[in-house]
């Protein structure tokens, strides 16, 4: 199968690449005489080792990490003059200007950083596939760090990212800024990573989001503009990076029991059970270092009865990291998670009068399977100015559905990249690569398929002064079935605009587009009275993005430890959308509609205050989605989208307890597809969203207690026609970590 | 300014999050089974259809009066003999008038272009022994007295 895909890549383009990689290796400082910089980070505070923070040479990819007591050591460096930056989550970044490196002495260089609840990454690695800062970054990111995922002791990953800004899901499908909707959990227009490797499902596109280790996250980071230059299809409306952490040089182990208790509805007509639910979550994860080399492992089993009748779910899920580190120029990292699950099964609740309880005689309905994701990257640091990255992916799902309307589906996908960073001087640096992927679907409603695609992308940055210029493109033809289907140029541009320490502002515009998934084009499918016909004619989808945002971060204004205000400006145009369309026989096909145009803009701040004694965080959010003709004029507003998006959070720290408050708001869904409203029975009503979440947590000695409530005051609603959201959950966490 | 800073936070969280008014509620409506004693080959589906308490159903036509809600049974098929399918239909407080009767075109069809509703005499059949029954709907309320036993 490769050997066709290389055949129909245009000559000229890989003779381009070949030279272009040629030339790199040539520019290269291999054999030459090397230097070195070493020495300790620690709390300014408590003057402790700080372990894992991030250091590297700005300008460059290269880079490494300290250790668990704090110290760093950099090979292999050619003498000349070096900015260090240092960072690591929850503590301010700090940069040491005018290294002189020379021959073989090592450069000694301790550091002290400034711990800061607050301070999401200053250093970010997705909008520029390398470390930028946050505030020299083209696109709009954000970041969200352990304090903040430690903090509130989600099983599911969607909880923390449903309380960011610009983020929403349905139904468990991603969406950022709108872009998604709700597909039926086909497509999407969000590329969700883990360590910078897609992880959507192969036929649907999905995301199985129960495959995401939550505990053993470093970090998330969020592009919340077209990423599609840089990963391809389903980047058009951005990208969100789970990154998973490294095992800590000294031993660690972890035990966690989550407990948690379903309220019963707050209409009493609605009451359907006798006992109230309960949700059990309980982990054991262990790391340490061997040699060289660190690995964890993590044993998950959840069982949660669930708000509603066939929301329940057992699952047993094993993960495991292993991180190899052949001296500075060589590391390799293996991830493997393996999960087993079986859920419930509805699309439709029984009535509004029992809006928890499922449809009559469908109470058998479940699903179950067996996900085995396999993950490796390899990085070679070839000279401070040449690193070469691969990434290899190996993903296989076997799903069948029980009950009603039995159903099977078995999925692999295989994914390799190669990626190269290169400087070419101080100011010029650029990043290509090549990326290769396979699928293989054999499921009962798509049929039995199978679809490729091979890209190659090229990404170059200038600075020039205050500025930084960067300009990328991807190539990608796919094919489906051995058909090719389409072949896409996407390229982009940016400017960033840096002009003092604490602001950025960025302009940038992008063509995007998603090839449609394999159940978009092959679904044959009944549900509820609704049929889903086949559409093997779709074509992919294009988007032209465009931009303009601006960054603040300044710290120790008065009582203020940190500031923080991003805003953007944003507006998407998109060509061949395809969406879940019903005709007049109540048949759905994915169709092309016309065109379609999203545009907005986002407001968001965030401070620290009162020596981190407090911390707040505020966005606002407002889309206007239509759906157009060609010429751009408004036919409809697009379905499945909140027109103003508001998530707030509170956090308190004092006297060793904290205490924290979020609430998210999402306007009335102004367009559905499949039930309206009826004015005459208020049968099918759709409100606005407001929930709100409280916690409280508390560590003695090895050990850690957090209660939380969320949903407190027992909002209902819906987002997908007939399906209730959210029950009020209180959940007692405690954790012992030795 | 401690202290103030948390109680603006805090008030405008609380403010927000407190004034609910639009969650959903309890409905009223009306609960039943539909029972089908026969079956026709020719029927595609049954609908229990509720319409204004001073509307005679042959009427039902007229574009002046309008069908207020249905229930479509989804069950596909309907197999001849004894078969039973529950229904809810949401109403608001008033007086109305039920009837259950066989479809002769796909239900999805009808759900699909409500403006069928406006012809729906061509395509209905009306069981034995099937009259519109009128029903009470008060407010917060499901009215569960009305099964139908209906023969094609």
């Amino acid at each position: 199968m490769n050997s066709q895909i290389f055949q129909k890549i245009r000559p000229w383009r890989s003779i381009l690449y070949l030279i272009l990689l040629v030339s790199m290796f040539a520019h290269s400082g291999f054999g030459q005489s090397k230097g070195s910089i070493q020495g300790r980070v620690t709390d300014s505070k408590t003057g402790e080792g700080l372990p894992g923070v991030n250091i590297h040479i700005q300008g460059s990819s290269y880079g490494t990490s300290s250790d668990f007591d704090g110290y760093y050591q950099l090979d292999g460096l050619i003498p000349g003059e070096y900015t260090l930056s240092f960072s690591m989550m929850g503590y301010a970044p700090y940069n040491e200007k005018n290294i002189a490196v020379v021959l073989d002495i090592p450069v000694q260089l301790s550091v002290q950083l400034k711990f800061n609840v607050l301070a999401s990454p200053q250093v970010v690695v997705t909008s520029s596939r390398k470390a930028q800062d946050i505030l020299e970054s083209p696109f709009s990111v954000s970041a969200i760090g352990p304090r903040e995922i430690e903090a509130k002791a989600v099983v599911n990953m969607i909880d923390i990212l449903s309380y960011e800004s610009g983020v929403s899901t349905i139904k468990g499908q991603l969406n950022i800024r709108g872009t998604s909707g709700y597909t039926m959990g086909a497509g999407t227009r969000s590329l969700l990573l883990l360590d910078g490797i897609p992880m959507l499902g192969s036929a649907a596109g999905n995301v199985t989001w129960a495959t995401i280790p939550t505990s053993e996250v470093d970090r998330v980071e969020i592009v919340k503009s077209g990423g599609s230059a840089l990963y391809g299809s389903s980047a058009m409306g951005g990208v969100v990076n789970i990154i998973t952490r490294n095992a800590p040089h000294k031993p660690e182990t972890r035990i966690s029991t989550k407990i948690g208790v379903y309220s019963h509805p707050r209409v009493d007509e609605w009451r359907w059970r006798e006992s109230r639910g309960l949700l059990y979550n309980t982990e054991i994860s262990h790391s340490r270092s061997i040699g060289n080399h660190a690995a964890w492992i993590r044993i998950q089993k959840r069982s949660d009865d669930g708000f509603m009748e066939l929301n329940w779910e057992e699952a047993v899920n094993i993960s495991a990291k292993l991180k190899l580190n052949f001296g500075s120029a060589h590391s390799a990292a293996f991830f493997i998670n393996i999960l087993d699950d079986k859920a419930g099964l509805t699309s439709i609740w029984k009535s509004s009068a029992n809006p928890f309880e499922a449809p009559e005689g469908s109470s058998n309905d479940g699903t179950q399977g067996r996900k085995v994701v396999l993950n490796g990257h390899y990085n070679y640091v070839y000279s401070p100015d040449l690193a070469i990255k691969t990434k290899t992916s190996a993903y296989w799902n076997e799903w069948s559905a029980f009950g009603v309307d039995p159903d099977y589906s078995n999925e692999n996908r295989f994914y390799e990249e190669v990626q190269a960073s290169k400087s070419w001087t101080k100011s010029l640096t650029s990043i290509f690569g090549l990326t290769f992927q396979q699928n293989n679907v054999n499921a009962q409603i798509f049929g039995d398929h199978n679809s490729n695609s091979f890209a190659t992308f090229l990404l170059l940055e200038k600075r020039l002064h205050q500025f930084t210029l960067s300009a990328g493109s991807r190539w990608e033809t796919y094919q489906v079935d051995g058909k090719r289907q389409d072949e896409v140029f996407t390229p982009q541009l940016a400017i960033n605009w840096k002009p003092s320490p604490w602001l950025g502002l960025r302009i940038s515009t992008g063509k995007g587009f998603r090839v449609p998934t394999v159940a978009e084009m092959f679904t044959s499918a009944r549900r509820s009275i609704f049929t889903v016909e086949p559409n093997p004619d779709l074509i992919s989808e294009t988007s032209i993005n465009r931009e303009f945002g601006l960054t603040l971060l300044a710290g120790q204004i008065g009582f203020l430890d940190l500031f923080k205000l991003d805003a953007a400006i944003f507006h998407n145009k998109f060509e061949n959308f395809i969406e879940p369309v019903p005709n007049s026989d109540a048949v759905i096909h994915f169709t092309n509609i016309a065109d379609a145009r999203i545009m907005g803009l986002e407001l968001g701040v965030g401070l620290s205050a009162f020596n981190n004694s407090v911390d707040y965080k505020s966005a606002f959010t407002i889309l206007d989605p239509m759906e157009t003709d060609t010429e751009g004029e408004i036919l409809d507003t697009l379905s499945y989208r909140h027109r103003y998006h508001w998530i707030s959070s509170l956090g308190m720290h004092y006297w060793g307890m904290d205490a924290s408050f979020e609430y998210r708001y999402l306007s009335r869904m102004e367009s559905v597809e499949l039930f309206q409203e009826n004015d005459l029975t208020g049968a099918d009503a759709r409100v606005p969203i407001h929930i709100m979440n409280v916690g409280i947590g508390s560590s003695y000695q090895d050990w850690h207690f957090l209660v939380r409530v969320e949903n407190v005051f027992q909002y209902y609603y819906t987002q997908l026609e007939r399906n209730i959201e959210e029950e009020r959950i209180a959940t007692f966490t405690v954790e012992r970590r030795f | 300014m401690r202290l103030a800073l948390l109680i603006i936070i805090i008030s405008l969280l609380l403010m927000t999050a407190c004034e609910t008014p639009e969650s959903l509620e309890a409905v009223a409506g009306v609960d039943g089974a539909v029972i089908f004693t026969s079956w026709s080959d020719s029927l595609k589906g049954a609908v229990v259809v509720v319409f204004d308490k001073d509307l005679e159903f042959d009427r039902i036509d007229e574009p002046e009066y309008k069908v207020i809600d249905y229930f479509i049974t989804y069950s596909d098929p309907i197999s001849s003999g004894t078969s039973s399918v529950d229904y809810f239909i949401q109403l608001e407080t008033g007086e109305y008038q039920l009837m259950v009767i066989g479809l002769l075109l796909d239900p999805a069809q009808l759900l699909a272009n409500e403006e069928l509703f406006q012809e729906i005499q061509k395509y209905i059949v009306i069981p034995e022994n099937s009259a519109p029954r009128g029903i009470v709907i008060r407010e917060k309320k499901i009215n569960e007295q009305t099964d139908w036993y209906v023969q094609f």
